[in-house]
């Protein structure tokens, strides 16, 4: 049990009334610096705080950058479920039902979801750290680039099957993003693809240009087609209505339960990240739930499960950071960055040289948590308020926050030029009921999934049955096979059913209507 | 007509708002202090460069040679292209300089019509000369880089496997030398990072990794990876068992003598008294005992020159790297 007595004195140490300031200075710093879009993602606003991180003894600054990193994701919530504004990769999922429950009053009861949820799965994560670091470390490194090749090949499985209304929808959505995802400079062969050029492009598209012009302008611009007297969201009045019930908690212990297992594991395979983790399990939640059907249209699951999966991957990525130094995600990569600026080299010998500071580290990843819930549940009625604001006002703030956040991303008139040209392609593949999502998740997997298919071919000298050769990318194959297998399956049961549902319409409704006319004319008529 | 009412407010909107931010440069300062400045880096926040700069803000700060805070500025595009674009759109700006490393040089130098050079910028001064050394999984048979040469000439090329950066970087560059030199030929795994690059390594996907001293120390001490090779005139005291590429007669005669070195440059057009103003800055900096023992972490050699020193550093990289660059592979 020597791990829980770490823990338990890394509790201690973290718990001084110096650190609990801190953290609980991250958690506001960190939320109201994260509703910015541009300077929102959990890595920039740790980025943009770290020279006051690394004056605070290492300790205390790690800590604070816990409470940072807690507070801004939490903040990235909220931008997603009010504002349908994606802040980092891993908040695109939480918009698919966060924002339609924002839509339909329940705005106040996603984010105290995403915030209990969170809590629960941080719980779990960090949990699952102090006991399984050692043997999570190992299977991390299993993982090789067919694995990961297999593994994004799932991810992007998944988001044609996630697009249940057309597949064909989904797949062009999905081509588009995948296409997006190749431009800028390949590192195998040093030749710019796409980019016409220009140097900004140089690194790829932006992901924050492409998340808010295609989710949050596109979503204004259909929206400003409308009448201004259209209430777009409803809101209920009083402190209870805006607070999940005892109800959405008892459909979400499952969904809590998928995420926190799914955001764990996926987080702990180097390279995995959330965003994959948050995937998985919302399609883990969706197929297991009863109320398919309200997935995509705000039911609290969705919103519960990825949410989970977000907050349990973090205790997952710190295995490999800190026991291999291997970022998963930006926010890892500048958590990399201020342990370097303290001294202190991440790898196997961090845990035995410096337990002094690595277990209060730990124990205030939770501690973060815990205090995000404490100062955050009983601000989101007032967080919620936001939705009140006449929306000819609200939509112009979120234009001109766009237009501030795309540009401040790297100080570049270019991301506003190219955060203009996605809006209008948000606003023209809203036009042609094209779902966005696919586009988005595909982008950020695609390059990820190209670079490890170009690994594994250069390993197996182009054989392509490195893929079914090992035991871990065959099994997920198997899974991605398996789960087509069903997904075509159930489709061709619900286009079965919907007929003989039609038939027996049609015969229902025709001695009603008379010989001549159809059911759509009769109701025309009426 | 209220839709096109919205449409245009909408429109009007959005360009107020890049009106705005359009109009938000940066004004320059002619004095020879500049006040606030403004580091330019290559990589994102918590990459190689980024850490480099805030080390030596806060060095800068910690030894009182600056008052100020100065911050970073991340331009990750292109592998130094972006930064130095940016400096190069930024004239006469004095509070504006960057870390640049010889990446930058190799970057103009592979890059069609690239979008600005180092010789497009002010080169202030040179700070650091990195190592490159060379490792392997510590179960791996080889002691030496000699002995990896004999394995992979026994059997049919391309059948080891090396990791590193892009294809341009210097640890590729490094490795293309030694295999042109030697007639032999292994494959290569391009990773953004060196923590894939490392795992790579753990797992046996690639037997072979070239990187910076860091990148190891911690995997060696603890008995996972073996330092084989260190490409350093002399043994590093960090990898003492670990013999350098010259005592193996294996040094390629179009290695660059320095492989890879860290230095200042300026926006272009700034001016002559805060050229002055940075390089005595610097040339202090150098000096304290913060930045020594920073350096001897990292086993780099402090190599602070300027002026004509300074552009025959530049000058004799830019030529030595051009004899490698031409074995490339074409893809």
């Amino acid at each position: 049990m020597s791990a829980l007595t770490h823990l338990g004195s890394g509790l201690e140490a973290a718990l001084t009334l110096t650190n609990l300031v801190w953290v609980t200075a991250g958690v506001i710093l960190g939320t109201v610096v994260g509703i910015l879009p541009g300077l929102g993602s959990p890595a920039a606003v740790i980025a943009i705080l770290l020279p006051l991180t690394i004056s605070l003894p290492p300790a205390t600054g790690l800590i604070f950058m816990a409470g940072l990193y807690h507070g801004s994701k939490f903040a990235g919530s909220t931008t997603a479920i009010l504002l349908n504004i994606p802040t980092e990769t891993s908040s695109i999922v939480l918009c698919l039902d966060g924002h339609p429950l924002a839509k339909r009053g329940r705005a106040g009861a996603a984010m105290g979801m995403s915030a209990i949820s969170g809590f629960i799965a941080s719980t779990v994560g960090v949990l699952a750290l102090t006991f399984s670091a050692p043997v999570a470390a190992r299977v991390a490194l299993s993982f090789e680039p067919p694995e990961f090749t297999a593994l994004m090949v799932f991810g992007l499985v998944l988001v044609i099957v996630m697009a249940s209304e057309s597949a064909l929808k989904g797949f062009i959505s999905m081509t588009i993003g995948l296409l997006l995802s190749t431009v800028g400079l390949d590192i195998f062969s040093n030749a710019t693809r796409y980019t016409f050029g220009n140097v900004n492009l140089d690194n790829g598209i932006q992901f924050l240009t492409l998340s808010v012009g295609l989710f949050a302008v596109g979503e204004v611009l259909i929206n400003i087609e409308k009448r201004y007297d259209t209430s777009i969201f409803k809101l209920p009045w009083g402190m209870r209505k805006l607070l999940p019930t005892k109800d959405d908690l008892k459909t979400c212990r499952a969904a809590i339960a998928i995420g926190s297992v799914v955001g764990f594991v996926i987080g702990a395979i180097p390279g995995g990240g959330s965003t994959i983790g948050s995937f998985i399990s919302y399609n883990l939640v969706k197929s297991s739930s009863r109320n398919k059907s309200q997935f995509g249209k705000g039911a609290i699951e969705g919103v519960a499960g990825p949410e989970a999966a977000n907050n349990s991957e973090v205790g997952g990525a710190m295995i490999p950071l800190l026991s291999l130094g291997l970022p998963g995600n930006a926010s890892t990569a500048v958590m990399l960055g201020a342990l370097l600026l303290y001294g202190l080299q991440p790898g196997p010998l961090l845990f035995t040289s410096h337990p002094a500071i690595v277990w209060p580290v730990i124990a205030s990843l939770y501690l973060g948590n815990f205090m995000l819930l404490i100062l955050n549940l009983p601000l989101i009625p007032l967080w919620v308020q936001i939705l009140r604001i006449p929306y000819w006002i609200l939509y112009s703030s979120i234009l001109v926050l766009a237009v501030v956040g795309a540009y401040s991303i790297r100080d570049s008139v270019f991301d506003v030029w190219m955060l203009i040209l996605f809006s209008a392609l948000g606003y023209a593949i809203r036009k042609a009921k094209i779902p966005a999502a696919p586009l988005l998740m595909a982008f950020v997997l695609g390059s990820s999934f190209e670079s490890n298919l170009r690994l594994s071919m250069i390993l197996s000298h182009n054989n392509p049955l490195i893929f079914v050769e090992r035991p871990i990318s065959a099994s997920i194959l198997a899974v991605i096979v398996i789960l087509l297998g069903a997904s075509a399956f159930s489709r061709q049961r619900r286009r079965g059913s919907a007929q003989v549902d039609g038939q027996e319409a049609q015969t229902e409704v025709r001695p009603q209507v008379g010989p001549v006319g159809s059911a759509g004319e009769a109701t025309e008529r009426k | 007509m209220r839709i096109n009412r919205s449409w245009a407010a909408g429109v009007i909107v959005l360009a107020a708002a890049s009106a705005a931010v359009t109009g938000c440069a940066k004004s320059s300062d002619a004095s020879g202090d500049p006040g606030q400045v403004q580091i330019v880096v290559d990589t994102g926040p918590g990459g190689g460069s980024d850490v480099f700069a805030r080390e030596i803000i806060k060095i800068l700060q910690q030894t009182h040679l600056i008052s100020g805070d100065w911050s970073v500025n991340n331009q990750s595009d292109g592998g130094g292209l972006g930064a130095m674009a940016y400096l190069r759109s930024h004239p006469g700006d004095n509070g504006l300089i960057s870390f640049f490393t010889t990446k930058w040089i190799v970057a103009g130098l592979t890059t069609p019509n690239p979008p600005a050079q180092l010789s497009n910028l002010v080169p202030l001064a040179s700070l650091v000369d990195e190592p490159e050394i060379i490792a392997v999984n510590a179960k791996s048979p080889y002691q030496n880089l000699t002995q990896f040469i004999g394995a992979a000439k026994k059997v049919a090329p391309n059948t080891y496997t090396s990791t590193g950066g892009e294809i341009t970087s210097v640890e590729h560059l490094t490795e293309l030398a030694i295999q042109k030199e030697e007639g032999v030929s292994w494959k290569y795994l391009s990773y953004a990072g060196s923590g894939p690059r490392i795992a790579a390594l753990l797992n046996g996907s690639a037997q072979l990794m070239v990187g910076a001293p860091d990148d190891f120390e911690q995997f060696v001490q603890a008995g996972k990876l073996r330092v084989i090779t260190t490409i350093t005139p002399n043994r590093l005291k960090e990898f003492p068992n670990a013999p350098t590429l010259g005592s193996q007669s294996l040094q390629p005669s179009f290695l660059p003598s320095h492989l890879q070195f860290r230095g200042i440059a300026g926006a272009p057009g700034m001016s002559k008294a805060t050229i002055k103003y940075y390089q005595n800055l610097f040339a202090k900096l150098v000096k304290t005992t913060a930045w020594k023992n920073y350096v001897a972490s990292l086993s780099d050699t402090t190599i602070f020159e300027t002026g004509s020193q300074l552009n025959n550093l530049i000058g004799t990289f830019t030529s030595e790297v051009k004899g490698i660059l031409r074995y490339i592979p074409k893809q």
